[in-house]
């Protein structure tokens, strides 16, 4: 309806080459699984703790076992500075939503002296956690709580043998937090700043306690305790209120941006008898519905893996320069097509003839090597380019030639409109917020991730 | 509320422009783009979450469309959305006794474990048979269905008590507890009914888009106190915003 109009205007006015999108940018919106991979690894990736630290503790009073995951008292105590403590290899790390381990008390020894806790780079390794300055610890003699010199208070039930003892750092609330055998102990403020070493200590006679890192499950449901905190951050930002209607303006210039059109003529129909019908809201009608039937046919083409039909209908509508990266991916695609299709000769024909002219074309490196990679497979599907051949890999040529159309559009006032939808365009803004505000806050805290946060709505739903 | 807030910091840096220079970090547009440009985001993640909505709203035909079109999977059987939709159209319209058959047709264990649901359920069928002048029925339905479960629940039986309060006003367009017969209340009942029958297949009640745009609106805010940056306000164009200087 709508759709045809915008044809026609684009049939009256002639459409200019696709120069407005910067071939470099589109090419540089492929990648592969791996380098995918590779991007959320580098994103999220933090050293964490994984065993006890035997270089920086004295060694004097107590003696750390050869896998680095306990410690005992050596000899007797004789007073405040023969604690056998014992710091983690690596500080907690930041960037979470929170931090925690374990500590299981095999031992109580004589007077039942262990604790667990935190503690800085600097700390006297001599001393209990929580006694000296920028450090706390949950010590299990009087079951205090101690943040610093003088600054004790009761806060928990006293642990012995047998008892499992964790420490956490909120990076929500900003608070520690303490819990003993799989149950909340309480938590208080965190007023340290710095690196935190998770801290454990033993500190009379054949004291010993093991150290879990989270190799081995914990005793304390840390996943239920992350939710229970996102659910209330969430409650938090749930009170803010959206436009009205915006989600289904958005998905609907969602759906008009990439030309899903039989999608958006259902959404459009379902919206039209459901109540909430006044989407339109005042927000005008989306920029996107140039070309939009062309642009579905083009999609529908590609979707379905016949290639020569876009390159004809392409270059009726939208004539494309032949070493323009349109050009590329299309001859890219329809090679990777031959070889789905088994046709290994007609691959190499096709490659010799056009995509040998790309090889120059460093943009284009990564995908026209493992393009033509597939080759060397007998069974390229089950190769590990194998994706190379499967729908994921068409929608993004798809994607690409729908920008390319859309970048013809003589009304098109920001060029980055072609690239990206509405959606697109806010999730890249909470994105940049999200890890700015983690930089601000020292790099503490769990920052938005849209692989992660639709990943989890796959995990909850299985839990 | 966008609008209000701007104008307030316009005003902070009226009162006080030099620790407002001074305590916030200004990140220019081209930085800002720079940043923006640097997000990796999938395209098949963006269809997931489209999908969510169409599936969780339940925009059946859309969402099978959108499979098709997207090669996106639903991430629930696209059945099960019709069967939701019809109960949740049956309440709509006012049908409340087909919408139970229905809910318990689809998963008896629905009503049973969910007692407020099924009183909001009756207290809807009541005001349905008030609108429709029944008022025997009514007065029957009352006595005989809600009146004991108000005996439990104290909560129930305020709602009761305001439901059967309709009988009394000849005009109840305008008796204190009109809001009762209005629309609203049947949407209410619906979306209840949505989330309850969503919940009962394991998935999410609510659409995960709408979460994500609050916690933009959070997030801008947050950031607002320790920068000045391009910020989105209107989230229909999607436009970046000059920071504030």
């Amino acid at each position: 309806m709508v759709a045809n109009e915008a044809v026609a205007a684009v049939v009256e006015e002639p459409a200019p080459a696709a120069g407005a999108v910067d071939p470099m940018r589109l090419a540089s919106r492929w990648r592969s699984p791996a380098e995918w991979e590779a991007a959320a690894a580098e994103m999220e990736a933090e050293p964490v703790p994984s065993e006890l630290n035997t270089t920086n503790s004295s060694g004097l009073f107590a003696v750390v076992s050869t896998d680095r995951m306990s410690v005992r008292y050596l000899g007797v105590n004789q007073h405040g500075h023969d604690v056998g403590v014992v710091q983690a290899n690596r500080p907690a790390p930041t960037r979470r939503a929170v931090y925690y381990f374990e500590m299981g008390v095999k031992n109580a020894g004589h007077k039942g002296q262990t604790s667990i806790g935190f503690t800085t780079e600097n700390f006297k390794m001599r001393r209990q956690p929580g006694w000296e300055s920028n450090s706390c610890g949950y010590h299990g003699d009087d079951g205090y709580l101690y943040r610093g010199p003088g600054k004790s208070e009761s806060f928990g039930p006293k642990f012995t043998s047998g008892d499992t003892i964790g420490a956490g750092i909120n990076y929500f609330s900003e608070e520690f937090f303490f819990t003993k055998n799989g149950s909340l102990v309480g938590s208080f403020q965190k007023e340290i700043k710095g690196p935190l070493y998770p801290t454990i200590a033993v500190h009379s006679q054949d004291e010993e306690v093991t150290v879990n890192f989270g190799k081995e499950p914990f005793c304390f449901d840390i996943e239920g305790f992350i939710f229970e905190e996102k659910m209330k951050q969430q409650s938090v930002s749930d009170k803010l209120d959206l436009q009205p209607d915006i989600s289904h303006w958005i998905v609907r210039s969602y759906l008009l941006h990439y030309g899903y059109q039989d999608t958006l003529n259902s959404f459009d129909m379902a919206s039209e008898t459901d109540p909430p019908s006044n989407h339109q809201n005042g927000y005008g009608e989306p920029p996107e519905m140039y070309g939009l039937s062309h642009r579905k046919l083009l999609r529908q083409l590609i979707m379905g893996g016949d290639i020569d039909s876009v390159f004809k209908k392409l270059g009726e509508w939208y004539p494309q320069d032949e070493t323009s990266v349109i050009c590329f991916l299309l001859h890219s695609q329809r090679f990777i097509e031959f070889i789905g299709a088994g046709q290994l000769e007609d691959a190499v024909k096709y490659a010799r003839s056009n995509l040998a002219n790309f090889l120059t074309h460093k943009a284009f490196d990564g995908l026209l090597k493992e393009s033509v990679a597939l080759l060397a497979y007998e069974k390229p599907a089950e190769s590990c380019i194998g994706y190379l051949l499967d729908s994921p890999q068409r929608e993004f040529v798809a994607d690409a030639v729908n920008a390319a159309v859309l970048s013809t559009n003589p009304n098109m006032k920001d060029p980055e409109s072609c690239l990206y939808s509405c959606l697109e365009k806010l999730l890249r803004q909470l994105t940049v917020c999200s890890f700015e505000r983690r930089a601000f806050n020292g790099d503490q805290g769990d920052a938005f991730l849209l692989h992660k946060e639709v990943q989890s709505c796959d995990r909850s739903r299985c839990s | 509320m966008f609008l209000s807030r701007i104008v307030l910091r316009d005003l902070d840096s009226i009162d006080s422009p030099a620790s407002m220079a001074s305590s916030k970090k200004l990140v220019t547009r081209d930085e800002w783009e720079r940043k923006l440009r640097d997000v990796k985001i999938r395209k098949e993640d963006m269809n997931r979450l489209v999908m969510n909505f169409l599936v969780t709203e339940g925009f059946v035909d859309a969402a099978d469309k959108f499979r098709i079109e997207s090669g996106t999977q639903p991430d629930i059987d696209l059945a099960t959305i019709t069967d939701r939709m019809e109960v949740k159209r049956a309440v709509q319209s006012g049908n409340v006794q087909e919408a139970i058959e229905k809910i318990n047709d689809l998963n008896p264990t629905i009503l049973d474990t969910n007692p407020q649901l099924y009183f909001h359920l009756q207290q809807q069928k009541l005001i349905e048979l008030i609108r429709a002048g029944k008022i025997n029925e009514a007065l029957e339905f009352a006595q005989e269905e809600l009146a004991p479960r108000g005996e439990e629940n104290q909560v129930f039986l305020e709602e009761i008590e305001k439901t059967v309060a309709l009988l009394v006003f000849e005009d109840i367009k305008n008796c204190p507890y009109g809001e009762l017969l209005d629309v609203s209340q049947r949407l209410k009942t619906a979306s209840e009914v949505n989330a309850a029958i969503l919940t009962s297949q394991s998935h999410e009640k609510d659409p995960k888009l709408p979460s994500l745009l609050k916690m933009l609106i959070w997030t801008q805010n947050q950031l607002d106190e320790k920068a000045a940056y391009p910020r989105i306000n209107n989230f229909s164009t999607a436009a970046l915003e000059d920071p504030a200087i």
